[in-house]
């Protein structure tokens, strides 16, 4: 399984919808996807989906946040994710078609979400003394590896720099795709958790992160010569990255 | 450490508000491509790469790059005498004629008829107004019609292949875009994709303008 983050330091790029193209691509390809919703303060993933009328709507009841209360409550993560996970569409019947699971955050529509989510202390699960929050999203990876055994695990980081973005961007992954638009705040945000990304460990024996940065929103029909010199200082600014040091 | 970032994407805005799916030709399907590069094994992907450039739905686009109608391969024959040709047809087979452009000497310089299911090209020799070899120099009296989604593709493969170029490609008056190469067998063909739909009437017209000079 691999795993791939997509992460954009602000929203409105474009992020969740990346997500389900590559998902559904991916899919296309006849391989096995899981994509997961770690927005959890402004979940979407699953409208991406189409998931948000009609039957699909009524089959989300539980999702991350859920999944993490009864954590809490329990003490120990659910055994089966099977009540916490939704199989999506694929479109096309007649080419050999893999399959796509999806993680929400949970059901976005119910008050109960937002209570659930407003209960979660990320300061408990992060950095408390043996804080769990670590362990407790490396034991969720292995259960969706184990129980749905797919062959890309996708995740819907959320923006900015949090602590479920932290774990979606620096544990989890084998790589990060880094979500751009061009202008100022969002590289220099980017840039910040390149940074970050460079300062936490990596598990033993976990290889590096390889980060993949795309441009989004760059306009189809732009002026001649516009977009490489967009994205040649884009290259540029993400190369600079290697002189940073520790 | 270095963080391996040799290399930007760019995911073009036209991807949204919609997602894409697989199987229908899509202007993102380029960028996902080269994102894949980065993203999954080379394995991954390849296999589906052939499927997935299939044509544009017509649905999507007002102008279906294989005219209705049309299978990939049509025959167009060059007879001398089409239009006595045109008549055998549709005694002998019922052939039914769907279009028909003519010169003032009664010359046929394209024409369109359907047998059963499929469509028949013909013309008298105009393979010299063409820069093509006519017939009577020891050309093979007919072309295979080859209608694909993207003849530049096409041509360009058939030539890497080990086809000759006899009529380089270019946007035709009759809304094609349309080239000729003879293939290393002697066979020619003709490679092209409808790009805009004309009437009969403006076809004629402007057919007829282009081969008269006028």
């Amino acid at each position: 399984m691999t795993t791939i983050t997509f992460y954009s330091y602000k929203g409105g790029v474009g992020r969740s919808l990346a997500v389900a193209n590559v998902a559904r691509y991916l899919a296309g390809f006849g391989q096995r996807v899981f994509a997961i919703d770690f927005d959890l303060e402004a979940p979407g993933l699953h409208y991406k989906f189409a998931l948000d009328a009609g039957n699909g709507a009524a089959q989300i009841k539980q999702g991350v946040v859920d999944y993490i209360s009864a954590f809490r409550t329990g003490g120990q993560p659910p055994d089966s994710l099977s009540d916490y996970v939704v199989p999506v569409e694929t479109a096309d019947k007649e080419a050999q078609s893999g399959k796509i699971w999806l993680m929400p955050a949970g059901s976005v529509t119910s008050a109960s979400y937002w209570r659930l989510l407003a209960q979660i202390s990320w300061h408990d699960l992060f950095y408390s003394d043996a804080a769990p929050g670590v362990p407790l999203f490396l034991e969720l990876k292995q259960q969706i590896e184990q129980q749905f055994k797919p062959d890309f695990l996708l995740i819907d980081s959320r923006t900015g720099i949090t602590e479920v973005g932290g774990v979606a961007t620096t544990v989890l992954p084998e790589k990060l795709v880094c979500l751009l638009m061009r202008n100022r705040e969002n590289l220099d945000g980017a840039r910040e958790v390149l940074r970050s990304i460079k300062r936490v460990p990596r598990l033993p024996g976990q290889p590096e992160i390889e980060v993949v940065p795309v441009l989004t929103r760059i306009p189809e029909s732009g002026e001649v010569g516009w977009e490489e010199e967009v994205v040649a200082k884009v290259h540029e600014f993400s190369m600079n990255q290697h002189q940073i040091s520790r | 450490m270095t963080l391996n970032v040799d290399q930007v994407f760019v995911l073009h805005s036209a991807a949204e508000p919609t997602v894409e799916m697989p199987g229908a030709e899509s202007p993102l399907l380029r960028d996902y491509l080269q994102l894949f590069t980065r993203l999954v094994p080379r394995e991954v992907y390849e296999p589906h790469l052939a499927r997935m450039r299939q044509p544009a739905r017509p649905e999507r686009f007002d102008v279906n790059p294989i005219p209705h109608g049309f299978h990939s391969l049509t025959l167009h024959l060059i007879v001398d005498g089409a239009a006595a040709y045109i008549e055998f047809l549709k005694n002998a087979f019922g052939a039914v004629e769907i279009f028909r452009s003519s010169r003032r000497s009664g010359k046929v310089m394209d024409a369109l008829l359907k047998i059963g299911d499929s469509m028949l090209m013909l013309a008298d020799d105009f393979n010299r107004e063409f820069g093509l070899l006519p017939v009577a120099r020891g050309n093979l009296p007919f072309h295979i019609n080859l209608y694909v989604a993207d003849a530049d593709a096409t041509f360009a493969r058939a030539v890497a292949a080990g086809a000759e170029v006899t009529m380089p490609i270019g946007d035709q008056t009759w809304g094609d875009r349309y080239g000729h190469v003879r293939d290393p067998f002697g066979f020619n063909w003709v490679i092209a994709t409808r790009k805009e739909n004309l009437t009969p009437e403006q076809m004629q017209k402007r057919v007829g303008k282009a081969l008269e000079g006028g």
